[in-house]
C-alpha cells in the first residue's frame, strides 16, 4: 500500500484514478492544480505522483521542476499522465525531469495499474538529482510552440467564421436575385403591363406577390441574423423624422395587410420630435413587428400602428393586434433565436423564428429598448424605443444599454479635450468619455454646441481619430489637447459620472 | 422628347423589368449586358440617367463608375446602383464614389421610379447652376 498524489484540472479525471487505484488498496490524496499539489506534496510526502501535463496557471513539466527543486520532496517518483502528450519534444523533457512513465489518456485500467506498480517497486525509489541545465528554457520552447498552434488554430477557425459570413452574403446575393425576377414580373402582370387580368388572375397575382415578399424578408432576416451574431452589422444613426423611417416600409406593410385582409391602421402623434437612429434599421423593426402583428390577426382584424413621444427622451412605437394572445409563460421565450411559441404557430408559413430575436438586437443597436404586453385571448401589443434627437437622452441610452460595460475595466472616463491655436473661436471645449461610436461623436460633434460626447477604451487613439482631416465637418484637422476630468467604476458610480459629463456639458455650452 | 436612361445589367430579365417599368412611364430605356458595352453605350446613347449593376461579367460596377467618371464628358450623368449585393460596404463605397442613389434588389416599382426621377431633376438642377 502506498500514499498517491493524483494531479489533474479535470475532477473526473482524478475520479477515475483515485477509483482505480483505491481499488488496488492505495491511499490517493488529490489536487486540482500544480501550487496545490506542491504543498500537498511537501506536507504528506507521497510515493508516488501522478499529474496531468496540461493545466491552467503551471503545467505538468512545470509543477515537477519545482518539485525536484524542494529538497524534501525532490526525490518523489513522478509518472505523467496526459491526453496532449504526443510530440517527441515533450516525451524528452518528461524524462528529463525525472518522470518514471508517460502514460496517454485514454488509457486502459491494466495498464495504468502495472506501471504504478512497476513505479513502487523501482528499488529504492527515484535518485534526486539536479534538473538538467536547459530544462526551463526547453520547457519554455515547448509551452511557445503550444501557443503558437494554438495561435495557428486560431487563425484558421477566424478565417472559417469570415468564410462562412461571405457564404450567407453570397446566398443572399444569388437569392436575391431570382426573387428580382419573380417579383417584379407578378408585378409587371399585375399591374396590366403585360394586358388586361381578370379578377381571379389578379388574386392568384397577389398570392404569388405575398409568399414571395415573405421569402424576401426571411432572406434579409437570415442575413441580419448571421451578421448580428458576427457582430458585424453596421450602424448608422443619424438624425431622422418618424416620417423619413416609415415611409419606406408603407408600401410592403400596406399590401400585406390587404393580402392578409387585416385593416392597418396608423396613429402618429402629431408633432413628434425627431429621433437619433439608424432608419433602416429600425424599418425593418417595424416591419418585423406589424407583420408579425398581421400574420397572427384574424380576418377581418385592426393592427395599429402607434407613435407617441415617450416618457424620458424617447419616442415610444408600439404595434397592437387582437390575435391570440401570447401565455404569459411564453413572454421571455419568443425573443429567442429560432423559437417560435407551440400555440402561437397557427400555420406553417411562419419563417424561422428569427423575426423576434433580430427585433430585439436591432432595437439595442438603435439604443432602444423591445416592451411586450400580451393578453391570451385578447391580443399583444410590442413597443420599442428610439432615442430622441437630444445627446443628453442619447448619452443616457447608450450608457444603459452598454451596463455591463463595452470596456474590459467597467470604467467611464472623461477628458476635455481642448483645441490647440489655429482653431475657430467657436470651436470650444470638446469632452470624450469612454466607446461611443465614431458616428455618434460627429453626428454630436457637428451640433451647435460643438461637443464631442464619447466611450471609450482609449480615448488618445479615439482623438487621434478626430484629428483626421475632416472628421470635424469644416475642418483639415484639428489639433487637440487632452485634460483629464475623472475617471468613474462602472456601473457603480454612474450617478456621480453623469453629473460630471452634464455639468461640464453645460459649461461649455453656456461659454 | 422622352429622357433616356440606360439600364446596364448581366442579368437580361431584371434589365428588361427594369426597363419595362421606366418605358411604362414615359422613359425610352437602352439596356447593355456588360461593363464594356454599357460605356460604348452611354457614349453613344448619351442617357439622362444610368441604372447600374455591380457584378458583371467583364469589370464591375465599381470600375464601371469609375470610367465613367473619368469621361469628362458623361462624368456628370447621375448614376444609380442596383444591386442584389448586400455588403454594408457595397453602399458606402458606391455613395462615396459619387453615385446618385443607391437601390437593393429586389425593388419596388415606385421605389424605382422615383429614384429615376429625382436623380434626374438633382442633374438638371445642378447643370442650371454649375
Amino acid at each position: 500500500m502506498a500514499l498517491i498524489l493524483i494531479v489533474d484540472d479535470r475532477a473526473t479525471n482524478r475520479e477515475f484514478l483515485v477509483t482505480l487505484l483505491g481499488y488496488s488498496g492505495h491511499r490517493l490524496l488529490e489536487a486540482a492544480d500544480g501550487a496545490e499539489a506542491l504543498q500537498i506534496a511537501h506536507a504528506e510526502k507521497p510515493d508516488l505522483i501522478i499529474t496531468d501535463i496540461l493545466m491552467p496557471h503551471m503545467d505538468g513539466f512545470e509543477f515537477v521542476g519545482r518539485l525536484r527543486r524542494d529538497p524534501v520532496i525532490s526525490a518523489t517518483r513522478v509518472i505523467f499522465y496526459t491526453g496532449n502528450y504526443a510530440a517527441h519534444e515533450s516525451e524528452a523533457l518528461a524524462l528529463r525531469c525525472g518522470a518514471i512513465r508517460i502514460l496517454s489518456k485514454p488509457c486502459e485500467p491494466q495498464a495504468i495499474l502495472s506501471a504504478v506498480h512497476d513505479a513502487l517497486e523501482s528499488g529504492g525509489g527515484y535518485e534526486p538529482r539536479p534538473l538538467p541545465e536547459h530544462f526551463d528554457r526547453d520547457h519554455l520552447y515547448l509551452v511557445t510552440e503550444k501557443l503558437s498552434t494554438k495561435v495557428s488554430e486560431n487563425e484558421q477557425l477566424t478565417e472559417l467564421c469570415e468564410t462562412a459570413e461571405r457564404f450567407v452574403d453570397d446566398v443572399s446575393h444569388e437569392f436575391r436575385t431570382p426573387l428580382t425576377v419573380i417579383q417584379g414580373y407578378c408585378a409587371a402582370l399585375n399591374d396590366g403591363l403585360a394586358g388586361p387580368v381578370n379578377s381571379q388572375q389578379q388574386e392568384f397575382l397577389h398570392i404569388v406577390l405575398d409568399r414571395t415578399r415573405d421569402l424576401a424578408q426571411m432572406v434579409d432576416d437570415l442575413l441580419d441574423s448571421s451578421k448580428l451574431r458576427a457582430g458585424s452589422l453596421r450602424v448608422d444613426r443619424r438624425e431622422h423624422d418618424v416620417e423619413s423611417i416609415l415611409a419606406p416600409v408603407r408600401v410592403t406593410l400596406d399590401a400585406k395587410a390587404m393580402a392578409n385582409r387585416v385593416r392597418f391602421h396608423e396613429e402618429i402623434e402629431p408633432g413628434v420630435p425627431h429621433v437619433f437612429a439608424d432608419a433602416e434599421k429600425a424599418g425593418r423593426v417595424i416591419l418585423n413587428l406589424v407583420i408579425n402583428a398581421i400574420k397572427f390577426s384574424p380576418e377581418g382584424g385592426d393592427v395599429t400602428l402607434s407613435v407617441r413621444a415617450g416618457e424620458s427622451g424617447d419616442i415610444r412605437f408600439s404595434v397592437s393586434d387582437h390575435g391570440p394572445g401570447i401565455a404569459a409563460e411564453n413572454l421571455s421565450l419568443i425573443f429567442e433565436r429560432f423559437k417560435q411559441v407551440g400555440d402561437q404557430r397557427r400555420s406553417s408559413t411562419n419563417g424561422f423564428g428569427l423575426g423576434l430575436s433580430i427585433v430585439k438586437e436591432l432595437v439595442a443597436l438603435n439604443l432602444g429598448r423591445v416592451d411586450v404586453h400580451s393578453e391570451v385571448g385578447k391580443g399583444s401589443t410590442f413597443s420599442f424605443t428610439l432615442p430622441i434627437m437630444d445627446w443628453e437622452s442619447i448619452l443616457s441610452r447608450f450608457i444603459e444599454n452598454n451596463a455591463g460595460g463595452v470596456d474590459s475595466d467597467n470604467s467611464i472616463s472623461i477628458l476635455r479635450v481642448v483645441p490647440k491655436r489655429g482653431v475657430p473661436d467657436d470651436i470650444r471645449s470638446l469632452i470624450v468619455c469612454s466607446s461611443l461610436p465614431r458616428d455618434l461623436v460627429l453626428e454630436i460633434a457637428a451640433d451647435d454646441s460643438f461637443l464631442v460626447l464619447g466611450l471609450s477604451s482609449d480615448p488618445v487613439q479615439w482623438v487621434q481619430r478626430l484629428r483626421q482631416p475632416g472628421s470635424y465637418p469644416g475642418q483639415d484637422a484639428i489639433e487637440f489637447d487632452l485634460e483629464t476630468i475623472g475617471s468613474w467604476a462602472y456601473p457603480a458610480e454612474l450617478e456621480a459620472a453623469r453629473a460630471v459629463i452634464l455639468e461640464n456639458l453645460q459649461e461649455a455650452q453656456h461659454a | 422628347m422622352r429622357n433616356k436612361v440606360l439600364i446596364v445589367d448581366d442579368d437580361r430579365a431584371i434589365a428588361e423589368l427594369t426597363a419595362m417599368w421606366l418605358n411604362n412611364s414615359g422613359w425610352e430605356s437602352v439596356i447593355a449586358g456588360d461593363g464594356g458595352s454599357g460605356l460604348a453605350a452611354a457614349a453613344r446613347h448619351r442617357p439622362e440617367v444610368i441604372v447600374l449593376d455591380i457584378r458583371m461579367p467583364d469589370f464591375d460596377g465599381f470600375e464601371f463608375h469609375r470610367r465613367l467618371k473619368e469621361n469628362r464628358e458623361l462624368a456628370a450623368i447621375p448614376v444609380i446602383f442596383l444591386t442584389a449585393n448586400v455588403h454594408e460596404s457595397a453602399r458606402s463605397q458606391a455613395m462615396s464614389s459619387g453615385a446618385a442613389a443607391f437601390l437593393r434588389k429586389p425593388y419596388l416599382p415606385d421605389q424605382l421610379l422615383q429614384t429615376v426621377s429625382s436623380a434626374l431633376r438633382q442633374a438638371q438642377k445642378s447643370g442650371e447652376c454649375p
